[in-house]
């Protein structure tokens, strides 16, 4: 419990399928607790018949599954059946239980949809529940009338009204939320692609640095090796008896530098054990670009002294940034000329040795990506006179 | 105590404020657009009933005083992010409040369930205190308007299904509470992690600049970028045919870095305080935005996001990937911590203990398997010496010999 508890804690650093797989978990926890209720109460709320019987060997059979799923980590599956668990026993309490309970349950079964968070799996499963609701009052909505109800009619309106609104409500909360993360995640990913720009320049320029200064790469470094090997051993004795076993895929993590993992990957001869290890190993090489060399740049900006946060730290477009046209026109100057002049591109053989040609600064500064640097204004302007940027820049 | 937040960069809090205003201020425009709809259909049943007396009127003035006190917040410009915060609270309990007044009013079951629409609008904030407040409003008030009124005086409903109907609210309310706290920390995520990345790319770029200036050992030449400038700026304004507006400003430039302000401003009074620190955005050697926007055009060249990179798990960097095996994941773990206890071109050795803190304290925590940090965290002196002994005690004795 506690465990999970933690889990909930921590959930925003948990990757899509674990949030779902916890999400599930937490599900299957409440469906427990609503069918034990649901069962206690039976003697006085749902006929003891052959109904009651199938409907829990049903919900039994689906608990199993949807259990054996999450265990085989079908998360998305599981996740389908538990909700289809609890549209069973939402059809079923609605037709043998007192109408008003059943009324409840729509809004149970909509929480859960809700629950997971997922747009599709509302609109499919939410609608079919809410239009059922709604079918369902139509149909029984009289026995629902409260004693003290002054007009049956608005009270079975007010009924239908609350059911749809709570579905419509959730669903435009649910477009705005996808909306705005999706947006917020692809200038994310935009960003950390020119983040991987800066850090592919960085680890051209230590190497460039190493070559001048004739030294070996880390990964050759025997020492280096032997103690990533001693300390992986001594992690690894908490795991294993033998912990001493984890030294030969140290041994072959130094190995993959000198080799092409993609011959390793494709060819016959390797073993299964090794093309696996290979492949997991890609990502933290440092003879490359990879996800080791970025953490560790990422780390050495934590000791980066940088002056506190101004209104505009983050903003890239010329045009916000200056409310003065003559400024804007010296900063589009600075800027051409920078992209003109300076090693900003990476050559065919990977070394940072390409400028900008005047027609390919042209093309960028009209593409849509520029757009975040250069208003269409100043984009028309520089095309108006780019030949005196071309000829004193 | 484990304190998150130790080592983030110190600009984020300010620049997920921003990011938080944008979010806050669109909710609270849904969240008025919804009320104004239930507002409508609420004055339409009401005067449906033909009660005669003043009701409809009674919450139609209810529902003007909640679209005022929005707008008068909305109004006040200078503090927005507090005056739609306060909104929020004040949308909160005057949901509620009406909501519950409904239910005391007509005491049916059918108005009973308005609580959960009252909740469903309020959901939209996704905010922790919105989130506490409205679990317990709606909790609380459910519980003893069934306990108090007759609300839920059905014919052929049983006391014991009524009291199920009040454990079924609670858990309700818990189901929809967990489902906020989960959605509210990912939201907080996603901006920490936008707000994280963009003082990362401004770092980035000073580690660049600093590692060209090493290897090409030649700053950037100022002076030759203005003296071009001044030359493309005369030919400009012969061709506008306007008087050359650019000198002066260029001027004042170069003289940015030479002079203080007070001799700036007795050469240039002209220039208003406000232009000269507008200015500051174009000198390129003490100010560095020019230089960043620079170094980001350069890079922004092709790229593209594919539709299957968004919300893909493969994105976020870390040590602890789901599917890979444990030897990898000790391993992983290792090189890194290593690597830190070296000088590198960008970054010097990290003492052990500041190591151990900021591995404890910082979003690393998470970035590493949590059975391979604990063992860490209790034994980092075996860790530290075995570096000490192997790999620095060892190439000091390679150098002496």
């Amino acid at each position: 419990m506690r465990a999970l508890l933690d889990r909930i804690r921590n959930s925003e650093f948990l990757t899509f399928n674990e949030v779902l797989r916890l999400k599930l978990i937490i599900v299957m926890l409440f469906l427990t607790l609503i069918v034990a209720l649901s069962y206690v109460s039976a003697p006085f709320s749902m006929e003891q018949d052959n109904n009651f019987l199938i409907l829990i060997v049903s919900f039994s059979m689906l608990y199993v599954l949807t259990v054996v799923l999450i265990l085989v980590n079908s998360n998305r599956i599981a996740m389908h059946f538990s909700i289809i668990t609890i549209l069973g026993i939402t059809f079923s309490m609605a037709n043998s239980s007192s109408y008003f309970y059943g009324y409840i349950m729509f809004f149970v079964s909509l929480t859960i949809i809700i629950f997971y968070h997922d747009i599709l799996t509302y609109l499919i499963y939410g609608g079919i529940v809410t239009g059922y609701g709604v079918y369902y009052l139509w149909i029984n909505g009289s026995y629902l009338i409260g004693a003290n109800s002054v007009n049956s009619d608005i009270s079975q309106l007010t009924y239908v009204i609350i059911l749809v609104g709570f579905f419509i409500v959730f669903l435009i909360q649910f477009i705005l939320s996808d909306t705005t993360y999706e947006k917020m995640n692809n200038e994310w990913l935009k960003m950390s692609k020119t983040l991987k720009g800066y850090q592919h320049h960085i680890n051209l320029h230590l190497e460039d640095l190493r070559n001048k200064n004739k030294e070996t790469p880390i990964y050759h470094n025997h020492r280096f090796q032997q103690t990533v090997s001693e300390l992986s051993v001594f992690i690894n004795e908490f795991f294993e008896e033998d912990g001493s076993k984890i030294a030969e895929v140290v041994e072959y993590y130094f190995f993959l530098h000198d080799h092409n993992i993609d011959d390793i990957l494709n060819s016959k001869e390797g073993s299964i054990l090794a093309k696996r290890y290979a492949r997991q190993f890609d990502k933290y090489l440092l003879n490359k670009q990879s996800e080791m060399t970025f953490m560790l740049i990422d780390f050495a900006t934590l000791f980066r002294e940088t002056p506190t946060f101004t209104e505009k730290r983050y903003d890239y477009n010329i045009s916000s940034l200056f409310d003065n046209r003559v400024d804007e026109l010296i900063a589009l100057a600075f800027v051409y000329k920078y992209l003109k002049r300076e090693k900003t591109q990476v050559d065919k053989y990977g070394f940072l040795k390409d400028k900008l040609s005047h027609s390919e600064i042209t093309e960028l500064f009209k593409s849509k990506e520029y757009r975040e640097f250069l208003s269409f204004e100043l984009v028309n302007f520089y095309l108006d006179n780019q030949e005196l940027f071309e000829k004193h820049l | 105590m484990q304190n998150n937040q130790k080592y983030e960069y110190k600009q984020l809090e300010k620049y997920k404020e921003i990011l938080e205003l944008k979010h806050i201020r669109s909710r609270t425009f849904l969240v008025n657009g919804i009320t104004l709809v239930l507002a409508i259909i609420l004055s339409f049943l009401n005067f449906s009933l033909k009660t005669g007396d003043n009701l409809p009127y009674i919450y139609i003035s209810a529902f003007l005083v909640f679209f005022a006190v929005n707008i008068l917040l909305y109004s006040f410009q200078n503090d927005l992010y507090n005056n739609l915060k306060l909104a929020m609270y004040f949308n909160t309990i005057a949901l509620f409040s009406i909501s519950i007044s409904l239910i005391i009013v007509f005491q049916t079951p059918s108005i009973y369930t308005s609580l959960f629409l009252a909740y469903a609008v309020i959901f939209i904030y996704q905010d922790y205190k919105v989130m506490i407040l409205s679990n317990f409003m709606l909790f609380i008030s459910g519980f003893l308007l069934v306990l108090n009124y007759n609300v839920l005086d059905i014919p052929n409903t049983t006391t014991p299904q009524i009291l199920l109907i009040i454990v079924f609210l609670f858990l309700f309310v818990m189901l929809l509470a967990l489902s906020s706290y989960i959605l509210i920390k990912r939201k907080m995520f996603f901006y920490n992690q936008l707000a994280q990345i963009k003082e990362a790319e401004i770092r980035n770029i000073d580690i660049l600049d600093d590692l060209k200036v090493r290897v090409t050992k030649k700053e950037l030449n100022v002076e030759a970028y203005y003296d071009s400038i001044s030359v493309f700026a005369d030919k400009l304004s012969k061709k506008l045919d306007i008087d050359n507006v650019f000198v002066r400003r260029i001027a004042l430039l170069e003289d940015l870095d030479k002079l203080t302000l007070t001799q700036i401003n007795e050469k240039y009074p002209d220039f208003t305080d406000q232009e000269i620190n507008n200015l500051k955005f174009l000198e390129f050697k003490v100010n560095n935005k020019l230089r960043n926007l620079s170094v980001k055009a350069g890079q922004s060249k092709a790229i593209k996001i594919e539709k299957n990179e968004i919300f893909s798990e493969s994105q976020f960097t870390s040590f602890n990937h789901f599917d890979d095996t444990q030897y990898v994941k000790i391993i992983s773990f290792v090189v890194f911590y290593v690597l830190l206890k070296l000088d590198k071109p960008y970054m010097n050795e990290v003492q052990e203990e500041k190591l151990k803190d900021i591995l404890y304290n910082s979003k690393y925590f998470y970035s590493i398997d949590r059975k391979v940090l604990d063992i860490y965290l209790e034994n980092n002196k075996v860790f530290d010496t075995v570096v000490d002994d192997i790999l620095k005690e060892g190439e000091n004795n390679e150098s002496t010999s």
